[in-house]
């Protein structure tokens, strides 16, 4: 036996190494192709090309204990009633500040901080993308003494840490625009987000409305295994339930929150359903990508439910009143949302009690059916694609930002 | 009549044939002319990035900077457009530059300081990262109207973008097969010593490719910013695996050689058409992804399969020799008849 082993030996030898190297390179290309065909590389889809979609990525269940108030903007409370006599600094931890939506973010906070004299210092950190750098600028708020810090999770759960030792400290703790599974009341103070619910209920009653309660329906949501489409497509069909022409034949389908993904996705529903009536789609930054794949495939455009984005109002703009125009409603991309994030961090260090609610449920920003002046669908070519046009900045600051 | 192949052609042509027969059965949606349509200019951007990783790799090398160059080039021509007081053609001449002088960067890199072309490139690409944030401030701009309508508008009911990539492949193509240049190249890219023994200039034709390269991956990015409008500002990401994916499913020998131009723009086809079928189907991103590897390892192994032929019969031949060892197995005569 041990002769033959021997003897069979040099041929195998040489043959392992074969196998090995073809099966590398079969399980590295099956690999590389799962990863790479379609989701590119997932922190930059995350954070730069999504916009504010980035940060939705964690509208995770309420909090342990009682549950948080749910409100409308009109709700909201002027930041002088919250405001205290002690000075105070406040920090503010973005997990990637490269592009509109935290740019307008970062504006709306200042400006809103400058209301109350309280706030001698506002020290403004970007992690850039980095979870490290996230923990470290959490840590280094604190020793730079903020008495209040409004943190941007994109680095999610592993943030908490970090923002229980600053609990620990004294330092008041909010987050948005999502909850990340943390303890209320240890891990921070409150969590400032949109009901995700909410929004998918307010997309499909606009739907059932201008479809006439009779009507196909796709969903586009956005990265595989988030959490907050689910949510949402629940609010859908929440109400698609009610109404019984309303059918969601398909959603969430993952996009990714990008534009070319988004054509591609909506080219294979269009191939797949000869018949949808309606769009909805939790990222209005990619929702072009399915305006293109509708006119690719000369097919007449369909109403579509989403949140605010300037290109996509200026899309709209350009067909307005010419063929192939197309309905649209949108509920704002909320980058005021750090504002009461702001209220209350700083209520919490003054010691006072924000009476705000903390889940915001988004009415209509556009709706370009309705005749109400308020809601018609903006658009302002002078700011960048991704400008969110439902800010509370005005006009002047907005410009002012994008070096206008 | 009998259809002639060139042996390089064969194993992607038949896995492409192989998945249009599949779409028909499965999706035939996706192989109607609107489809068709929406999916080409896919391709054809694909097509031009992998044609410029094909002639790197031909080398031996790998260019990781296509990520880099492809976001930089649609930033420059989307920012620049706005800003630069020439508007878009001055944009696109920086744009040209810019992928000049990378090229030029990793070319130098790798032929000159004998850096392994993994790292240089890799390096090159953060670099680029770096910029590319610089120069658009982390906030993506509109492309120039005129650069989107050129992108998205068909010439004769053929997509612009496809317009662009057939006239790179039949440049380089052409190059590569006519011309004394494409000859140096590919001697090169088979073995340095014998090409340095032939006199050609080696050192001049190891930095080229990655010139090529990038003006090729430029080209796409430009494009791209066209397609997409508002290109993010890690447009260029999507492009990295996929390209190096096409070049291996063309059959391209990743340690370098011979190449086939043809070959990369049916592998990119494949692998286009591949994404939409399964998108059509309407697979949880999950579904797809496991689809799409499997193909891949699959097309890749069919290449293999003079290989995995060889291994069977050795594996046989192994097993036989084990049954001789052992007379008291059963042996069905037949088997051993037949064998002998």
């Amino acid at each position: 036996m041990s002769h033959e082993m021997r003897r069979t030996r040099p041929g195998r030898r040489r043959m392992p190494l074969r196998v090995i190297a073809a099966l590398l390179t079969l399980v590295a290309l099956a690999f590389a192709a799962g990863c790479g065909s379609s989701d590119g590389d997932d922190a930059a889809t995350g954070g730069a090309a999504t916009g504010s979609g980035d940060a939705r990525t964690q509208a995770a269940a309420t909090p342990d204990g009682d549950a948080p108030a749910v409100g409308s903007p009109d709700d909201f409370v002027s930041i002088a009633d919250v405001c205290g006599d002690e000075p105070i600094t406040v920090g503010v931890a973005d997990g990637y500040g490269a592009n509109s939506w935290r740019k307008i973010s970062r504006a709306e906070i200042e400006e809103e901080a400058g209301r109350c004299d309280a706030i001698e210092e506002v020290i403004y950190t970007d992690a850039q993308g980095s979870t490290q750098k996230a923990i470290s600028d959490i840590n280094g708020l604190v020793s730079q003494g903020a008495d209040a810090i409004v943190v941007l999770p994109d680095a999610g759960p592993a943030l908490i840490p970090a923002m229980r030792a600053a609990m620990r400290a004294g330092v008041k703790v909010s987050l948005l625009p999502a909850d990340i599974g943390g303890k209320l009341g240890q891990d921070y103070v409150t969590a400032v987000y949109d009901s995700p619910e909410s929004n998918g209920r307010t997309w499909a009653e606009w739907m059932v409305k201008v479809l006439r309660g009779r009507g196909d329906v796709v969903f586009l949501g956005g990265t595989p295994g988030n959490p907050a489409s689910p949510l949402e497509a629940a609010g859908v069909r929440e109400v698609f339930d009610r109404n019984p022409g309303m059918r969601l034949i398909a959603g969430p389908v993952d996009t990714n929150w990008d534009v070319a993904q988004t054509q591609r996705v909506m080219a294979g529903l269009l191939t797949k359903h000869p018949r949808i009536d309606g769009v909805i789609s939790d990222y209005g930054g990619s929702t072009i990508g399915a305006l293109r794949a509708f006119e690719a495939a000369g097919r007449p455009l369909v109403p579509i439910a989403t949140n605010d984005f300037n290109e996509l109002g200026c899309e709209w703009t350009a067909r307005d009143g010419r063929d192939g125009r197309f309905e649209l409603a949108t509920v704002s991309s909320r980058p005021w949302l750090v504002r009461p994030a702001l209220r209350h961090a700083v209520a919490a260090a003054a010691g006072k009690e924000d009476p705000e609610p903390s889940v915001i449920e988004l009415p209509l920003f556009e709706d370009s059916t309705s005749s109400d002046a308020r809601l018609a669908v903006q658009c302002d070519r002078a700011l960048p694609p991704d400008a969110i046009l439902s800010s509370q900045l005005d006009e002047a600051a907005m410009s002012k930002l994008f070096g206008g | 009549m009998r259809l002639r192949l060139a042996p390089e052609l064969r194993g992607v042509a038949f896995a492409l044939v192989l998945l249009v027969a599949v779409s028909a059965v499965a999706a035939s949606g996706t192989l109607r002319g609107s489809a068709l349509l929406s999916m080409l200019p896919f391709a054809a951007m694909l097509t031009i990035a992998a044609i410029g990783q094909t002639l790197v790799v031909q080398h031996g090398g790998l260019d990781l900077s296509v990520a880099g160059v492809i976001s930089l080039a649609a930033a420059i021509v989307t920012k620049g457009s706005q800003s630069l007081a020439g508007g878009l053609a001055v944009a696109l001449l920086l744009v040209l530059v810019a992928a000049l002088a990378i090229g030029l960067c990793n070319g130098l890199l790798v032929a000159r300081l004998g850096i392994t072309p993994l790292i240089a490139t890799l390096g090159t690409n953060a670099v680029l990262t770096g910029v590319v944030l610089t120069v658009t401030d982390g906030v993506p701009s509109a492309a120039p109207q005129a650069l989107a309508e050129i992108a998205l508008e068909r010439t004769v009911g053929v997509p612009n973008t496809v317009i662009a990539a057939l006239i790179v492949i039949a440049v380089v193509a052409a190059l590569l097969r006519w011309s004394v240049l494409g000859r140096r190249h590919v001697a090169v890219g088979v073995s340095v010593p014998a090409a340095r023994h032939a006199g050609v200039r080696v050192s001049t034709y190891r930095v080229a490719p990655y010139v090529a390269a990038a003006l090729c991956f430029a080209l796409a990015g430009v494009l791209i910013a066209g397609f997409q409008q508002s290109p993010g500002v890690a447009v260029g990401n999507d492009y990295l695996i996929p390209t190096v994916a096409v070049v291996v499913l063309a059959g391209t020998p990743l340690t370098g050689g011979r190449a086939s131009v043809l070959a990369t723009v049916l592998a990119a086809l494949f692998l286009t058409q591949l994404d939409q079928l399964v998108l059509a189907l309407g697979a949880p991103t999950a579904t797809q992804y496991l689809i799409q590897g499997a193909v891949i390892a699959v097309g890749v192994a069919a290449r293999e399969m003079s290989f995995l032929q060889n291994l069977g019969r050795r594996w046989w031949a192994a097993l036989r020799r084990a049954g001789r060892q052992r007379p008291s197995t059963p042996q069905s005569p037949t088997t051993t008849s037949s064998r002998q």
